[in-house]
């Protein structure tokens, strides 16, 4: 331990309740850290694990339900607890810091950004008018903001929500804490702004020596900004070490399990396997006299997991909640071979096909009907794709790419302004789902990605299974149709006795279960799935997947999967397209697109995302600037603003051509294709790194 | 901006209109009452009969709406003025101007000489008792909303709920009986004569109060669901419906009360005007809110 | 436990692994139904003037329009007269104990048509868009810029006070906010991804919004009549103290109050009996509905 004075933050044998209905509830217990200064420490876990609960208790903004009923947290050794209302408020914002998932709750709607800036100078700093001035601007200079001057002018909802995190950060930052909690700064935000918003946060502490408290699900951006990690699971600390030996060697059954189910963003479905995790985080009504974790360990064993379990050091600061973790260590990640690859389909009868669709949208200003077509935005631009039965197509970008949009052309949801969509041999450009017919309807059917507005809340899943296998599938009578009902709960794994189970009372895994199998209750050619694994945690996500995966091999459903997390893409696609402002930029089979020659712009992308895996070694090309507005007529490289190997005079004035690297992986990109040939893999690999999959080459092409 | 008000004063022209059109239909949709209205219960069948024809009410509803609304605004001169009629009706504005709204069979005169001075005694109680209830609401919003999910807010939620559960009519028969029968320290009544036992302001203590005790009630119930926003016109319409009642009670000659005796006897021409007036009033206000919302609104400003 | 296990599949092997959801969430419910005092004394007002309306033959004394020659001498309250006598020489007792029968039937029955109406409109509006839209929503509004009991008191006045009249007024006081309400939870409900999904099974427009759209309304709806059922109860009270309720000899709350009025001076009795029933009656919902809303928002 560094000297006392260094410690900013300790927090000691907390215990967090809240009180129910009628027994308490026990959030957090038995946690004990410290932070010193120019540290971060960083909470992983899944939700309802209690880390946020541990923010919120540092700031003690437990609300009337919650208190501390044990233990105690010390800020630069003062004990919180001995503070008055009027010192936390002192506190909160200005020594401590806490910056949370929405910024936009973080703003006041109705102050302009530079008088919320100033604000924060006024309380917690006391300065006179100019000064605070050059600091605001200063400031928003320092968190990469290009225009400082014109932004103080603005009000919130008049910036894009990268921004936002940054004005937020700025606000954070301007009141110089000692601690700044993050509490999923980056979740809601795209990949590439995400690695920006990580780089700021890193350059700020370093250059500041803030300490940090950060809390995420990703182990991704854990490794990337945090010292030491802190694994949580159901409200205690099962593991605790530097990131590298936390990531790299996992020693806790529950981490292990979840660096299993992340997907990777350099193998590909052929490669290894996603292991997901059964069961879900319990809630405590009291202190465990058990392991926390028994339910769902594979390696649990009766009469040694089944008494309250210690955290035990393993020697250099390491710490671990479980009594047989050398006996774990050893047994290793045992991941079955993979499936067998599934090779590219021969063109079979193609049931979708897009021909030069695009959609664009009159912008209406708000009160203004008068003046219809002030400007026009382009959400899809030429998009052709074919789809063939059975065959899987992944499509990636980043937020307002247009890919919501081209599911709901693909379902009917909306028509498009321009092409031709051919759905099962009929042409439906023209028709919304309400003017197709039957079967075109009874084909395309979605999975969507809010698990709580998926399913009717009023309704039992018997319900809803049911209408769907009337409405949807070719059983006849009572008693046929519910033999396919419980058919599909079969299906998605989910025990029969839950058709009773009104949709609200199910959680967030087991709604999209049951989305899934409402789906596929009448072997639909073409499933779209829009996010359907975005809003869920880590170890459902993984079951979900291969839910979906099995089920489509049964039914031999097509599948659109559209997402914006590449690994999970490159996971579940046989094919690729990947979008920016409305255009397909390139599109490929799965290992074509995320390996050279790709698109600059797919490097990019691949290059923002954080890596679970210690042992990959990324150069990492910059992206800087946001997706802009599709405007009417670009005539240019919609990427150039943003491109690093743009060529000036060209990319900026000219429609790129698109490129056939292979036999149907295209690419729109003025480069010539030896140059993209020549791009250095994103993925380099040291040698002898843990989990190493034999038998993996990268495919140049 | 301007678009936004422009876009509004649309919409309130239309509103008026539209009311105006349902009050109307509401009052004549049957053209042999009006004739027998018009002329009270003493007047012969062939009398009516004359009338009927004279004032052309087998014309449609529609077209006699026209008209009805032509006289209104200025456009026509009214036909009851008509001397062949034989009805004396006399207005000294002449039979042409705007805010035409006829004669009142109950009073004999032109409504134009009873409905301003009846519309000012009401605004003036509307005036007095929202200059309590504003601050006070306002108080009551703040305290509860510092002490929220505490006793005081809870309080204060109880407190409200129980208010708006007591009628105007019932809490003014509660402060009658317990201020004026039992204390005797304040009038039972507010005809608003000078020179009786009473000084005119006392007569407006209790009319207010029982005003202020709903209204506020009301709104503080409406705060509580989070309405603030759409909380400007409710507040005048129920203040406005408790006018009616409390008017009523206490004897006051406002408007509320005139617009229930001429229901009562059926006067045609002081239901239609009172009616509109009360429409009017409450358009109004929802224009004003409505533009008074967007200036606070940066989101709506910029937009 | 390897392979492409999944938590549910493991949770059948192993209840004790997983809560069951639907019988763990709908206990609470029910407790906090007992624990909430607001609701529970709203309720027991209701109770109470329900009983009352059902069983008036059993507990007044008298019949509502009996005119007690006796009472003549001394209207005060007394053994024979628990609340005294009216103007009319009849017992307040027994008239206030008939009169729960008319606004519990009135009340409740109009305001069920108007929600009919309400929802009818609302939901067309909100579900359809375009010009039903704005055609329900002209209505809505116009109909919504009257002060209510100016409404009231033209629509009696021309239609004649009667019961089936003040249910007529009822509806068209109350279905245009009905309506507003309903249609800003369908539009609401309509983006939630189930109903796409209903589209997407070539479901009728009709189906959409019965069964899929109306259920999730329920909640604000029910706190919603509730808090009507209060103004309601109000209006009819009013429109009987104006002169425009239930035409006489029905014994009628409101008008009970109007006809004691005038001898407020020496009688306040006669006023003070009715008044105290009507305000009981409304805040037993209002304080249902209020109980309803923390029910809502505490969870």
């Amino acid at each position: 331990m560094a000297d006392e004075r260094d410690t900013i933050l300790s927090v000691e044998d907390l215990e967090v309740r809240y009180a129910s209905d009628d027994r308490d509830i026990v959030a957090v217990t038995d946690v004990s850290f410290a932070i010193e200064r120019g540290q971060c420490l960083g909470l992983v876990g899944e939700s309802g694990c209690g880390k946020s609960t541990i923010a919120m208790a540092i700031l003690r903004y437990l609300g009337h339900q919650g208190r501390i009923s044990k233990g105690r947290i010390l800020f630069q050794s003062r004990d919180m607890a001995g503070l008055t209302a009027e010192d936390l408020r002192a506190l909160r914002g200005g020594r401590i810091a806490a910056i949370y998932q929405g910024a936009s709750t973080a703003l006041n709607p109705t102050m302009a950004i530079g008088a919320q800036l100033a604000e924060v100078l006024r309380t917690h700093a006391g300065l006179d008018r100019n000064r605070i001035s050059d600091r605001v601007l200063d400031m928003l200079a320092a968190v990469g903001i290009s225009e400082p001057s014109g932004m103080i002018g603005r009000f919130p909802h008049q910036i894009s929500g990268g921004q936002q995190q940054r004005v937020v950060i700025a606000m954070a930052f301007l009141a110089e804490p000692e601690l700044l909690i993050l509490d999923e700064p980056t979740t809601a935000l795209d990949v590439t702004v995400e690695a920006e918003i990580m780089n700021l946060l890193g350059e700020m502490r370093a250059a500041r020596g803030t300490a940090m408290l950060f809390i995420s699900h990703n182990l991704g951006l854990v490794r990337q900004i945090c010292h030491t990690i802190s694994v949580m699971y159901a409200g205690q600390i099962v593991e605790h070490g530097s990131a590298q030996s936390v990531l790299d060697r996992p020693r806790h059954p529950y981490t292990i399990g979840m660096i299993a189910c992340v997907p990777r963003l350099d193998l590909g479905r052929a490669d290894y396997r996603l292991v997901s995790m059964p069961g879900q985080v319990p809630r405590l009504v009291e202190p465990p006299r058990c392991c926390t974790f028994m339910d769902r360990c594979a390696h649990a064993r009766e009469g040694t997991c089944d008494r309250p379990m210690a955290l035990e050091d393993m020697g250099g600061g390491a710490r671990v909640r479980c009594s047989r973790w050398r006996e774990v260590a050893g047994a290793g990640l045992s991941a079955p071979p993979a499936a067998s690859a599934t090779p590219i389909l021969p063109r079979r009868d193609r049931i979708l096909s897009l021909e030069g669709v695009s959609k664009t949208y009159e912008m209406h200003r708000l009160f203004n009907l008068s003046r219809k077509s002030a400007a026009k935005v382009r959400a899809n631009d030429l998009i052709s794709l074919e789809l063939a039965a059975g065959e899987t197509l992944g499509i990636v970008g980043e937020s307002g790419c247009g890919k919501s949009t081209l599911a709901r052309i693909v379902t009917g949801l909306e028509v498009p302004t321009g092409g031709w969509v051919r759905l099962l041999g009929g042409d439906v450009t023209r028709r919304m789902v309400e003017r197709r017919s039957l079967r075109q309807v009874r084909n395309v059917q979605m999975v969507f990605q809010n698990p709580d507005s998926t399913l009717n809340p009023s309704h039992s899943v018997g319900f809803i299974l049911e209408r769907a296998v009337k409405k949807l599938g070719a059983a006849t009578g009572r008693a046929a149709r519910r033999a396919e009902v419980e058919r599909l709960l079969d299906l998605v794994r989910m025990p029969r006795d839950i058709t009773r189970v009104t949709a609200a009372h199910l959680s967030g895994g087991q709604k999209q279960r049951v989305a899934v199998a409402r789906a596929f209750a009448g072997r639909p050619s073409l499933v779209v799935a829009d996010e359907p694994t975005s809003a869920l945690d880590t170890s459902v996500k993984t079951a979900i997947l291969e839910l979906l995966l099995s089920a489509q091999k049964e039914s031999g459903t097509a599948l659109i999967f559209i997402s914006h997390d590449l690994a999970v893409v490159r996971y579940i696609a046989d094919r690729i397209a990947v979008m920016y402002l409305g255009q397909i930029v390139e599109i490929g089979r799965a290992d074509e697109v995320f390996t050279p020659p790709y698109h600059p712009y797919c490097e990019a992308l691949l290059a923002a995302v954080p890596a679970v895996d210690g042992a990959l070694d990324r150069r990492r090309p910059r992206l800087t600037g946001e997706v802009g507005r599709a405007v009417a007529n670009a005539g240019s490289c919609l990427f150039a603003p943003r491109c690093a190997r743009a060529i000036a005079g060209t990319c900026e004035r000219f429609e790129p051509p698109v490129i056939e690297a292979a036999a149907g992986h295209l690419i729109r990109c003025h480069l010539p294709l030896a140059d993209l040939c020549a791009l250095p893999p994103v993925f380099g690999r040291r040698g002898g790194a843990a989990q190493t999959v034999s038998g993996w080459q990268p495919t140049n092409l | 901006m301007t678009r936004f008000i422009l876009r509004r004063l649309a919409s309130a022209l239309f509103t008026m209109v539209a009311a105006s059109l349902i009050v109307f239909v509401l009052v004549e949709a049957s053209p042999g009452n009006v004739a027998r209205k018009t002329l009270g219960p003493f007047a012969s069948d062939e009398q009516v009969q004359i009338l009927y024809e004279r004032l052309q009410l087998n014309d449609s509803l529609i077209v006699r709406y026209g008209r009805w609304l032509g006289i209104i605004t200025g456009l026509r001169a009214d036909p009851l003025q008509n001397p062949s009629l034989g009805l004396k009706f006399h207005d000294r504005r002449g039979d042409r101007y705007v805010g035409n709204f006829g004669f009142s069979t109950m009073m004999k005169i032109p409504v134009a000489d009873v409905i301003w001075q009846r519309l000012a005694n009401s605004a003036a109680l509307a005036g007095l008792a929202f200059l309590v209830i504003v601050p006070l609401a306002i108080a009551i919003g703040i305290l509860a909303g510092l002490n929220a999910g505490r006793p005081l807010d809870r309080a204060i939620t109880t407190l409200s709920t129980v208010f708006a559960s007591i009628p105007e009519f019932a809490s003014a028969v509660l402060l009658m009986s317990l201020f004026a029968v039992w204390l005797g320290w304040l009038p039972g009544t507010s005809p608003l004569q000078a020179g009786g036992f009473w000084p005119i302001y006392s007569q407006f203590v209790l009319p207010v109060t029982v005003l202020t005790l709903y209204v506020t009630a009301y709104v503080a119930r409406f705060v509580r669901a989070s309405m603030i926003e759409v909380m400007a016109t409710p507040y005048v319409r129920t203040l406005m419906s408790g006018v009616v009642v409390t008017e009523v009670v206490f004897a006051y000659p406002g408007l509320g009360r005139l617009l229930l005796e001429t229901a009562l006897f059926g006067d045609i021409a002081l239901i239609e005007a009172a009616t509109l007036i009360a429409v009017l009033i409450a358009v109004a206000t929802q224009l004003a809110g409505d533009i008074g919302y967007m200036l606070l609104n940066p989101r709506i400003r910029f937009a | 436990m390897t392979g492409p296990a999944t938590d549910t599949a493991s949770a059948a092997a192993r209840p004790s692994a997983q809560p069951q959801p639907g019988q763990a969430a709908r206990r609470p419910r029910f407790r906090k139904l007992r624990r909430s005092k607001v609701l529970g004394i709203g309720i027991a007002l209701i109770a109470f003037w329900v009983a009352v309306a059902i069983l008036a033959p059993l507990i007044a004394p008298y019949g509502p329009n009996i005119q007690h020659t006796t009472a003549l001498a001394n209207p005060f309250p007394s053994s024979d007269h628990w609340f005294g006598a009216d103007p009319l020489r009849r017992d307040i007792f027994s008239r206030i104990v008939w009169g729960a029968r008319p606004v519990l039937l009135v009340a409740p029955a109009a305001l069920f048509c108007a929600n009919v109406v309400g929802i009818a409109i609302g939901m067309s509006a909100g579900f359809y868009g375009g010009w039903v839209d704005e055609l329900c929503s002209r209505v809505i509004d116009v109909l919504l810029s009257f002060p209510k009991i100016v409404l009231y008191v033209v629509l009696i006045a021309s239609l004649g006070p009667s019961a089936l009249n003040i249910v007529v007024a009822v509806i068209l006081v109350s279905s245009p906010g009905i309506g507003r309400l309903v249609r800003g939870l369908t539009i609401e409900l309509k983006t939630r991804d189930f109903v796409t999904a209903a589209r997407m099974r070539a479901e009728s427009g009709f189906y959409i919004m019965l069964v899929e759209i109306l259920p999730n309304a329920r909640g604000p709806l029910i706190v919603d009549f509730c808090m009507r059922m209060g103004y309601t109860i109000i209006a009819i009270g009013v429109l009987g103290f104006l002169g425009l309720g239930l035409p006489p000899p029905n014994p009628d709350w409101g008008g009970m109050v109007r006809e004691a009025t005038p001898m407020l001076t020496v009688y306040p009795y006669m006023a003070i009996f009715p008044s105290l029933a009507i305000i009981t009656l409304v805040m037993g919902f209002n304080l249902v509905a209020d109980g309803l809303q923390d029910l809502d928002h505490g969870r």
